[in-house]
């Protein structure tokens, strides 16, 4: 069962590794990631960075779509973590295991627009966003379990 | 209803509040602190601390102090003969985080197992071998 599909280009960190894991009770996480999957340094720290009793597993979005259709991931209450919208939308495009996406980091870049405190937002992020909306996506922003979550269509310009 | 209090030498527990907002959010806010001055009697403190606990008999009060052994665990240490007060020394940000996520029952051994795991928080960080796992 998939509790969340996040993006955060943190992926695990206090946040997600404690707050997150803890509130959803999820005992598996996905990053699903091309990126992550050249960096060794970086899958060392996500591997420091997640709980002891929830299995971390990193894919690139391809594979990770694949895992997600083939049922291999039903069993577990699955937290999944994109780096970009761009990235989320990649994976959206490719399985229909879900339907709502939580916002919760994307840092500030040149072309990125600040929508609210942590969420940076391009142009082509935007359109994005308004596409996976159309297909029926739901999309709100929330750091922490503890804030309210607001629907994007909300901040988006 | 669980209530947590961080007490310290000065400001390291506003330090651990200020970084559990962060990673936690507003729960946090519930956290109450002591910040110990220059003079200060630590005692005074625990003797106000006191009276609220006798009103709340119901709560469960842990109270995580700074260092073992020092002025403000000492005073603390007094609170500790009510069956619904804990008093841990060597706060860390684990613990503090630990306990202010956790939502069931704290009993004492719950508490050291908490204590337990949080120590293994500490510790030399190198890169290990990367070992992906599966579904």
């Amino acid at each position: 069962m998939i509790k969340l599909v996040r993006v955060d280009h943190r992926l695990i960190h206090g946040q997600v590794g404690f707050s997150w894991t803890k509130f959803l009770e999820a005992n598996c996480i996905l990053i699903a990631s091309d990126e992550i999957m050249k960096d060794d340094l970086k899958m060392t720290a996500m591997k420091m960075a997640k709980p002891n009793d929830v299995k971390l597993v990193m894919k690139s979005i391809d594979d990770s779509a694949q895992a997600l259709n083939s049922g291999v991931t039903d069993k577990y209450k699955l937290l999944i973590l994109c780096e970009s919208v761009e990235d989320v939308y990649r994976l959206a495009k490719k399985t229909n295991t879900f339907k709502k996406i939580n916002l919760g980091g994307m840092k500030n870049r040149e072309d990125r627009k600040q929508l609210s405190k942590a969420v940076h937002l391009s142009t082509e992020d935007i359109e994005k966003i308004h596409d996976l909306i159309n297909d029926g996506y739901e999309i709100n922003v929330q750091l922490v379990p503890d804030d309210v979550a607001t629907d994007v269509q909300k901040i988006l310009p | 209803m669980k209530r947590m209090v961080i007490a310290s030498h000065g400001e390291f527990a506003n330090g651990i509040v200020n970084s559990l907002k962060m990673i936690a959010g507003s729960s946090a806010d519930a956290i109450e602190v002591y910040t110990m001055k220059p003079g200060d009697l630590a005692d005074e403190y625990a003797k106000e601390l006191e009276k609220v606990i006798q009103k709340h008999p119901n709560d469960t009060y842990i109270i995580l102090t700074d260092l073992y052994g020092a002025s403000v665990c000492n005073a603390m240490l007094s609170l500790s003969i009510y069956k619904n007060v804990f008093v841990v020394s060597g706060v860390n940000l684990n613990l503090a985080l630990a306990l202010l996520l956790e939502n069931s029952q704290i009993d004492e051994s719950y508490l050291q197992s908490l204590i337990e795991e949080s120590r293994k928080g500490m510790k030399i960080v190198s890169m290990q071998a990367i070992e992906n796992e599966d579904f």
